[in-house]
């Protein structure tokens, strides 16, 4: 507001006027009613609104603490140790699998043994192995362990040419059947050539001319 | 029962004091709203609206007298009657230059009746009486106006300016002898 002096009489007169002459005046007892209802339609909705944050609360109270636990649950899951084996076709090709979450372990199923598991045995029972692994559960019966290598499957070796060394071949080598074979190697410092019948090498040289 | 007890128990919710004070002071905020808004219902609404505004923020309120209590609510009304103004976009100004124009004499004004000076007042067009309300009547400035009307202080002025021209034009219309002419 203004500084201004502002004590002009026609303006306090207005001020105090209270109703219009020649009009109706206000009905204020219909007015008040109006009023009144619309302050508690307001009370009322605010009351709805704090109900509705009390329930919300309540239930979020209530399901707080059960989500914690269910996800401690799950977690646990993944941190368990028990691990069962449900079916062993050669100690090479062991499939795991898990009871409850395979997730984990999903990954280590087609991995060699060896590689996926350092499977702890006592040297004793070295022979039981295969048994050892159809239990469900893994045994380990003392402090003294060893880790058990893979046994190497069977394998066709390649043929290999040598063409280096002038017409030298190599013949077919089948390993591990030990077949007798002979490697011989011609070279211009003679003739090389081994016969391996075994798993003994014997190696024979044949001097050019 | 005395304004300041009405007060303290209405802040404590109590209906029949809140009636009572509506009932007090209802006939002089309807008459601030009609000041503003012509139309009678609009003016009532709006004297509800005030109303409902004054109750709900009156637990925050320190009681410092009657005539700051009836400066507040007088202040809801007003700013009440000014949205209703803008969301219905009366001000319509139209030019900033100030015409030539014939000067009130505000003393005339003291020589008529309250309701005479209503009905003059309530005559102008909305423009015009917002801004001579505000000036003449809440002894606001032409910046304060300008601010609270979102115009400038050159068509508060302007508008103020022929809001006088056109009361003065009315006065003498309506050949009030004892209204001296100015001379200028």
């Amino acid at each position: 507001m203004s500084n201004e002096a502002h004590n002009k009489d026609w303006v306090s007169r207005l001020d105090g006027l209270d109703h219009a002459a020649g009009e109706a005046g206000l009905d204020k007892n219909a007015a008040w009613d109006r009023l009144h209802t619309r302050m508690q339609s307001e009370q009322r909705k605010s009351k709805a609104g704090w109900y509705w944050a009390a329930a919300a609360c309540v239930l979020a109270a209530g399901l707080i603490p059960a989500l914690l636990t269910h996800k401690q649950k799950h977690s646990g899951v993944h941190i368990s140790p028990a691990v069962t084996y449900q079916h062993l076709d050669t100690p090479a090709s062991l499939v795991i699998s898990k009871t409850e979450a395979p997730v984990s372990v999903v990954k280590e199923i087609n991995k060699p043994v060896a590689a996926v598991l350092p499977v702890l045995i006592h040297p004793v029972n070295t022979t039981n192995i295969t048994a050892t692994f159809k239990k469900d559960t893994l045994q380990i019966t003392d402090t003294m362990l060893a880790a058990v290598p893979a046994a190497a499957a069977p394998k066709k070796m390649r043929v290999v040419h040598i063409n280096e060394l002038g017409e030298a071949t190599v013949s077919e080598i089948v390993y591990p059947e030990y077949k007798p074979f002979t490697i011989r190697v011609n070279s211009p410092a003679g003739l090389g050539e081994q016969t391996i019948a075994n798993n003994t090498l014997n190696i024979h040289l044949s001097p050019k001319n | 029962m005395e304004l300041p007890v009405l007060i303290k128990e209405a802040k404590q919710g109590s209906a029949a004091a809140q009636k009572c004070i509506f009932d007090q002071l209802a006939g002089k905020m309807l008459m601030v709203c009609r000041r503003y808004v012509k139309n009678q219902e609009d003016a009532e609404e709006l004297l509800l609206d005030g109303f409902y505004k004054f109750f709900k923020g009156l637990p925050a309120f320190n009681y410092q007298g009657e005539a700051a209590l009836y400066t507040w609510l007088k202040r809801i009304m007003i700013n009440e009657c000014l949205m209703f103004l803008r969301k219905k976009q009366a001000f319509v100004i139209v030019s900033e230059t100030v015409a030539e124009t014939i000067p009130l004499e505000e003393e005339a004004l003291n020589n008529l009746s309250a309701t005479d000076i209503f009905n003059l007042i309530v005559q102008l067009p909305a423009g015009y009486r917002t801004v001579f309300n505000l000036h003449a009547i809440e002894g606001m400035n032409h910046g304060e106006i300008a601010s609270l009307l979102g115009i400038s202080e050159g068509t508060s002025k302007s508008q103020l300016s022929k809001a006088r021209s056109l009361l003065q034009k009315m006065l003498l219309q309506k050949n009030i002898t004892h209204v001296k002419r100015s001379t200028q």
